[in-house]
C-alpha cells in the first residue's frame, strides 16, 4: 500500500514537472520580457507561468501606444478600491463566461454608451433600473403567489 | 586643501544636476513598460479578446463614464428611442445577469 501511494506521489510529481515550463523553451522576445521572474520561473506554478507567458506575448503583440494605455487602465483599476475591484471582476467573470457573439454585442453597446454625454448616461441607466425594479417586483409578486397556492 | 566636488565649476555641478534630475525619471519609466511587473501580466493576461480587441473590467465599467461629448453624431442616433431600447435590451443580454 506505502508503495503504491509512493508511486502515486511519484508520477504525480513527474506529471506536474512535465507540464511545467522551462525557461529555455521561452522564446527570446519572452524571456527578454520575462527576466525579471528568471530566477524564480522554476517554481511557479504552471497555472502562474502559462498566465505570465501569455501576458508577455500580449504585451510584446502591443504598439507603445497600445501599452501606454493599457498602463493607464492598468493604474487606474489599481486606484480603485477593493470592493469596487471585486464588483468590477465578478461582472467581468460573468462577462468572460458569455458568447462571444454576446460579448461582441456588449462591447459595441458599451463603446456606443460612453460616447453619450453624462446626462443621455444617467437618464439611460435610471431608466434600465427602474425597469429592473420592477422586474423584479413581477418576479416576487408571482413567486409568493406560487408559494400560497 | 579643497575636496573633489568644491573644485569642479558650480555651473558644470548645475546643469549636470539639472539634466541628471530631468532625464532620470524618464529613463525610468521606460525600463518600466519594457519589462512590465507581474501584477500588470497578470492583468494583461486576464483580459479577454473581442473582436480583436483586448477588453478587461474597466472596459465595462459603468463607473468610468467618459465625459461629456454633446452633439456627437453617435449620441443623437442613441439618442433615439429604439437605440436606447436596444442599448438597455444587450446591455443586460436580455437578462438581468451583466450590467446593472
Amino acid at each position: 500500500m506505502i508503495k503504491f501511494i509512493l508511486c502515486a506521489i511519484l508520477a504525480f510529481a513527474n506529471i506536474s514537472l512535465a507540464s511545467a515550463l522551462p525557461w529555455s523553451e521561452l522564446a527570446k522576445e519572452e524571456q527578454a520580457v520575462l527576466k525579471q521572474f528568471s530566477g524564480q520561473w522554476s517554481q511557479l506554478s504552471s497555472e502562474q507561468q502559462e498566465k505570465l507567458q501569455l501576458g508577455a506575448n500580449r504585451w510584446i503583440s502591443m504598439n507603445s501606444e497600445q501599452r501606454e494605455s493599457l498602463v493607464n487602465k492598468f493604474d487606474q483599476w489599481q486606484q480603485l478600491p477593493p470592493q469596487q475591484q471585486a464588483q468590477l471582476n465578478k461582472k467581468f467573470e460573468q462577462f468572460k463566461k458569455l458568447p462571444a457573439k454576446q460579448q461582441q454585442q456588449l462591447r459595441s453597446t458599451h463603446q456606443r454608451f460612453k460616447q453619450l454625454s453624462r446626462d443621455k448616461q444617467r437618464k439611460l441607466m435610471d431608466k434600465f433600473k427602474k425597469s429592473k425594479q420592477q422586474r423584479q417586483q413581477k418576479q416576487n409578486r408571482n413567486q409568493s403567489r406560487r408559494r400560497n397556492r | 586643501m579643497l575636496p573633489g566636488w568644491q573644485k569642479m565649476n558650480r555651473k558644470y555641478l548645475f546643469s549636470m544636476t539639472l539634466l541628471t534630475s530631468t532625464f532620470m525619471p524618464a529613463m525610468a519609466t521606460d525600463t518600466a513598460s519594457d519589462t512590465p511587473d507581474m501584477a500588470l501580466l497578470e492583468y494583461l493576461a486576464g483580459l479577454v479578446e473581442v473582436e480583436g480587441e483586448l477588453v478587461g473590467p474597466m472596459d465595462i465599467a459603468s463607473e468610468t463614464l467618459a465625459p461629456a461629448q454633446e452633439n456627437s453624431q453617435v449620441a443623437e442616433k442613441a439618442q433615439q428611442p429604439s437605440a436606447d431600447k436596444n442599448a438597455v435590451k444587450s446591455a443586460t443580454g436580455g437578462e438581468d445577469k451583466t450590467y446593472d
